[in-house]
Order: C-alpha cells, then structure tokens, then sequence
C-alpha cells in the first residue's frame, strides 16, 4: 500500500506522444480509475507506473521513494495486462504461483498453494487450476490474468481492462466483486477502462485523459455533473450527452439560449449559470443537458422549456428506452420509462430540465463554469 | 464407385511415394551393403554375397590385428573424436553468440538492422569454392591452419546464419507482454529469459542446432583445405581408403556408416523438441 505521484510524466514513441505531460497524486489505498478512449494513453501510464516503459521526462514516486531508475522487479507493483500476457509454459496454477516464487520471496510451499487457492476460488477458477493456458477460453484467462496480479500484496495494484472481453453478465458480476473486494484490500489500485459504467460504480476518483493529456480528475460527480469540458462530458454517459449549438438572446428581460439553426430549441438560462454567460466571451455555446435529464410530454401548452420534435428512432432496452428525436437538423436522445411507446415521425414535445444545463463555449469547449 | 477411383488413386500415389522412397534411399542401402562386403566381391553388383564385418573392424582396430600383417593405422577413433569436437564445438559457439543476436533483431530498433540481418543470411550464401582460397591464405597468416579453433570458427558459416534466422522468427512470435509480465512479477531480465523465453523457442532451438549439426559435422570442403591431420574429420578421412593400392569402397562405406550414426541418434532423440503450438493462447488475439 503506498501513495503514488506522476509529476510531469511525458513518454514518446517516435513522433507520437503517448503520455502528455502528465501529473497525477493518488492516496495510500485509493481506487483510481483512468478512463478514456483507445490511444488516450491509458495504458502506457500503467507501463510506466510499473517500471516496463520508461518516462522519457518526469518524475514517479512510489511511497516516497522515486522509482524512474527502478527496474520492474524492483518497484513492488502487479499489473494484470488487457492482452493477458499468460505464460504459455506454465499451467493455470504455475501461472498464478508465479509472481509468489520470485527471486527473494520466501514463501513456503503451503503458503504459496493456500494463496493461490484462495484467489482461484474468489474468481471461480479453481476448477481449471491443471489446466493448460492454451486450452482455456477469452474470459477465463481473463481472469487467470487478475488472479496472478492479485495473489501478491503489491504496493500499488494495475489492472488494464480486467474485464472488457467478459460477456456482459459476468462484467457485472466482476463489478460487484471488485467494490466488495475494495472494501477488503486497501491496495492502492489504478484501472484503466473504456467502460464508463465501471469507472462510475468502482472508482474513489476518476481520471479522464484525451491524447495523453489530462483531461480532468475528480470524483464520479464531479466529473459526470461538473465536466470540465466537452470531451469529459461526452465520454460519461449513455446515450451520449446532448449538445445544442446556440446563441443567448434577451428576450424582454429573460435570458435564453436561442438554438442556432432555425432557433427552434429556446431554453432559459438558469439563474446559476447566468453571471457566467454574461462574463463568457463567447459568441456561440454548446448547452448540453443528459438524455436523462429531458421527458416526454403531453401537449402542455404554455409550459416554457418545451422543445417540439420528431420521432427519428426509438429503442426498446428492457428496462428503458432511448429515444431520439429530430427537430430540424439537430437531434436530442432522451432516455423514456419502458411502458412508452412510439412511432417514427411521430410528432413529440420533450422538456428539458434546464436546472441541469450544463453550457461550454462553442468555441474552446470548455465548461463556462470551469473558466 | 467413388471410393474405388479413390482408392486407386491413394494406391498410385502410394506406389509413387514409394519408388521415390527406393530411388533417394538406394544410394544409402548400397553403401550399408558395400561396408559389410569382403574386398574381393567389392567391385560386383551383387546383393546377395558373404557378408563380413572385415571393414568396420579394420578401420576401428587396425589390420594388423585382423588379418596378421598391413601397415594400416586406425586413426579413426580419433577422426571421429575430431568430428565431435569441431561440430559440437561449432554449435556450441552459434547458440552463444546466435541466441542473444537473433533476440536482438527480434526485439530492438536500430539502425542498419534489416542489413544486419541480410548479412548474417548471406554468410549461408557463400559458395564454399569461392572463398576456400582466400580463407586459406589467411588462415595460413594468422596462424589457424590445422587448429581446432580456426575450423569451428569457419563452420560459424554455416551453423550461425540458420540458427539466427530461425530463433529470430520464434523471439518475434512471442509477445513482448509477456517478458513485461515477468519482469513485473518480480524476476530480474536473465531470469526472464531463461525460465520463459528459453522453454518458448525450444522447438525452433532444437530443430536448427541439430540442422547446423549436422551440416557442421557433413562438412568436407573446410575441413579438408583448412585442417590438416591434427584436425582431420571422419568426412575427410573417408578420402583415405582410396590409395594407390585398392580402393577400399568398403571400408570407405564403413567409415561412412558409423560416422552418420550421431546425427541419427541426436535427431531421434531431439524430435520430442520439435513439437509446435506452445504459445497458443497465451496472449489474446
């Protein structure tokens, strides 16, 4: 268990920067989460968190002790990698004890064999112990994968997407058994996922990079509540947040956001966002508000944030549904109860619940009130 | 009807298979029936005859002790022995130096490593009759005419590129990920590759270090211009029994026969090496 520092981590290959100038604190015992799309950088920082890649600037601090010129052997972290990285020479057992017979481990041989057994059995693999790595499926070595980064009492634990090649069901049930598994082991764990569902149920703090760069760090509400930019905002949720490009206009005294093609969307600016807008250089702004945050109503007339639009798709998704809906060229999902139902070019009126705006100028994509 | 045209046509390329069979292996057959052939039927296509182990028994103890009287020396204890020291010797040497070279070229970038490669390929290129003249004005030079040393060091030649080659394409069919894996676990790199590398090119380490074996141990032109008695290989000394005299085609043939029987024993016992399909599944994809 250690605290961990990134200060200023940069790491190149060829002309392309995988790690940007990255800088990160994380506490003793905290659940960190990296989230973002393939190529942000995701997993070379974990390479170099472990010693395998090194920096080519910037400093890395495990506990107190800068480990740059630490080979891997040497810093005291476990890594379970997303390609597995199994030892086809080793059976499943071999392949789990292994980390346990390292060069200066001494651990006897019943000690080594209750350990394994314990983490075979926490990821229900004990029955595929003597088997051979070649013979077993995507998902159990998977999970052979976890079990050998486990086994150890690492200073710091590294899982590189431990369960995206898992059928959805046993995902969720991997999900549940990492947050009681949190409870239990304080090891300062980093995961590094595409998946935003694992980063909001897991994480004590999530990490959103882009490029190699940092994107923002925050708690799961800040980071889905208080996106920092329009990149966070649109890397948490499902369906993606709604973006509507408009203009303010005042009209007789009442702020709006005036949607710029055909301003067909008109919605009130509310009053926290209001000094921020006026301050705002901004010619243009992007207002976003989650699909969960807009609902489907009756013909209400006279109510104000009420947007009238067509029914471009709906999907039925057992306990929900998705709507999208087209007004003009613009189109805005909404996430609907499951008893709805709809037809294509139905005619519809969505309100938007504008107390959860969430506005970024068009132009930077950063959050108004982030500035 | 089916299966009878087809079974016609596994009969016909059985009988094929099997006159190509007598065709490569006749040579082999005549000179195992020629080593057991008394001197004076020697010069018959007979293969029926009064089969003798004449041969093999004066090459190894020497004629005096067989038949009373001829000054023929039994040096081929020692000729054999030299065979094994220069072949084994060659190899030994080629993993030496061919195992971290072909894990070099698997693994790192750097420049000119494509032309490296070629070049260490293109030593196999070399016809032995091209460069035997100038090799053996330099080794007379420098000294290494007649030394065990300057022959293994000539059959690098032909030992190294093959194994180079070979262990280059099993280091780059193993992912990286899994020497990052086992470093992370805790073994410094030597012992990464030792106890996961190593086990993971066995097929392709046993199947070109018995090929340079056995071409090392074949070899007939280095040895014979570049070595002289001290170094004198079972190849060479198969020349021998063609004197002025007789041509003694038996106990050429017997010579021949024992010298093979290394390369038989160590490719036999080498095959359980030779099986593939080890690092299936260890990496996803």
């Amino acid at each position: 268990m250690a605290k961990l520092v990134l200060d200023r981590v940069t790491k190149k290959f060829g002309s392309v920067v995988a790690v940007n100038d990255l800088s990160l604190e994380v506490a003793d015992g905290e659940f960190l989460v990296l989230l973002g799309p393939s190529g942000a950088g995701k997993t070379t920082t974990l390479k170099l968190i472990s010693g395998v890649e090194h920096s080519d600037d910037g400093l890395i601090y495990i506990g107190d002790k800068l480990v740059n010129t630490l080979e891997p052997p040497q810093r005291n972290v476990a890594m379970a990698f997303e390609t597995y990285a199994l030892y086809p020479n080793y059976n499943v057992y071999e392949n789990i004890a292994f980390p346990l017979k390292a060069p200066g481990r001494k651990m006897s041989k019943q000690d080594i064999d209750r350990k394994v057994r314990s983490v075979a059995e926490l990821l229900g693999i004990t029955p595929l112990l003597e088997r051979h790595v070649g013979a077993l499926s995507g998902g159990q070595r998977q999970r052979v994968s976890l079990g050998r980064a486990m086994v150890r009492d690492p200073e710091i634990l590294l899982l590189d997407e431990p369960i995206a090649h898992l059928d959805a069901k046993l995902r969720h049930r991997m999900r549940t058994e990492f947050k009681a598994l949190e409870r239990e082991i304080h090891t300062t764990t980093i995961y590094v996922t595409h998946d935003y569902l694992e980063a909001l149920s897991l994480a004590d703090r999530v990490v959103v990079l882009n490029l190699g760069k940092l994107q923002q760090v925050g708690t799961t509400d800040d980071v889905f509540n208080h996106p920092v930019n329009v990149f966070v905002a649109t890397q948490l949720g499902q369906p993606k947040i709604n973006l509507i490009k408009s203009t303010v206009s005042n009209n007789g005294g009442k702020l709006q956001f005036v949607s710029t093609d055909e301003g067909a969307i008109r919605l009130d600016v509310p009053d926290r966002l209001k000094d921020a807008v006026l301050k705002a250089n901004a010619k243009e702004f992007l207002v976003g508000i989650r699909p969960l945050y807009v609902d489907v109503v009756d013909n209400q007339a006279g109510r104000a944030n009420v947007i009238d639009a067509t029914v471009y798709v709906y999907e039925r998704l057992g306990t929900k549904g998705a709507l999208t809906a087209s007004i003009g060229s613009q189109s805005v999902d909404v996430i609907t109860p499951i008893e709805m139902d709809f037809r294509i070019d139905e005619p519809v009126k969505l309100a938007v619940q504008v107390d959860n705006l969430i506005v970024f100028d068009a132009a930077s994509e950063q959050n108004i009130l982030a500035a | 009807m089916n299966t009878l045209k087809s079974r016609l046509r596994s009969l016909a390329a059985d009988g094929v298979l099997i006159i190509y069979f007598v065709f490569v292996l006749f040579p082999i057959l005549w000179m195992v029936l020629t080593s057991f052939k008394r001197t004076d039927e020697l010069y018959t296509t007979r293969f029926f005859f009064h089969p003798t182990l004449e041969s093999y028994k004066v090459i190894t103890i020497g004629e005096q002790f067989v038949s009373g009287t001829g000054a023929f020396r039994p040096d081929f204890p020692k000729f054999f022995m030299n065979s094994v020291i220069l072949s084994v010797g060659a190899v030994l040497l080629s993993l030496l130096v061919g195992v971290p070279a072909a894990y070099a070229l698997a693994r790192f970038r750097f420049k000119g490593k494509e032309s490296l490669a070629f070049t260490f390929l293109s030593f196999r290129f070399a016809p032995e009759f091209a460069v035997i003249i100038p090799l053996s004005i330099i080794y007379r030079k420098l000294g290494l005419y007649n030394t065990y040393f300057g022959i293994i060091w000539v059959f690098q030649l032909i030992t190294l590129p093959l194994l180079i080659w070979v262990l280059r394409g099993y280091f780059e069919e193993i992912s990286p990920e899994i020497e990052q894996a086992a470093q992370t676990d805790g073994y410094p790199w030597w012992q990464v590759f030792i106890r996961i590398l190593l086990p993971l090119v066995r097929p392709g380490l046993a199947a070109s270090a018995l090929l340079a074996f056995v071409f090392a141990w074949n070899n007939f032109v280095y040895p014979l211009v570049l070595g002289g008695s001290d170094v004198q290989t079972v190849t060479v000394s198969a020349l021998s029994f063609l004197s002025s005299e007789q041509a003694y085609y038996n106990r050429m043939a017997a010579a021949c026969v024992i010298a093979s029987i290394p390369e038989i024993v160590l490719a036999l016992s080498i095959q359980r090496y030779l099986i593939r399909g080890l690092s299936f599944g260890a990496v996803k994809g």
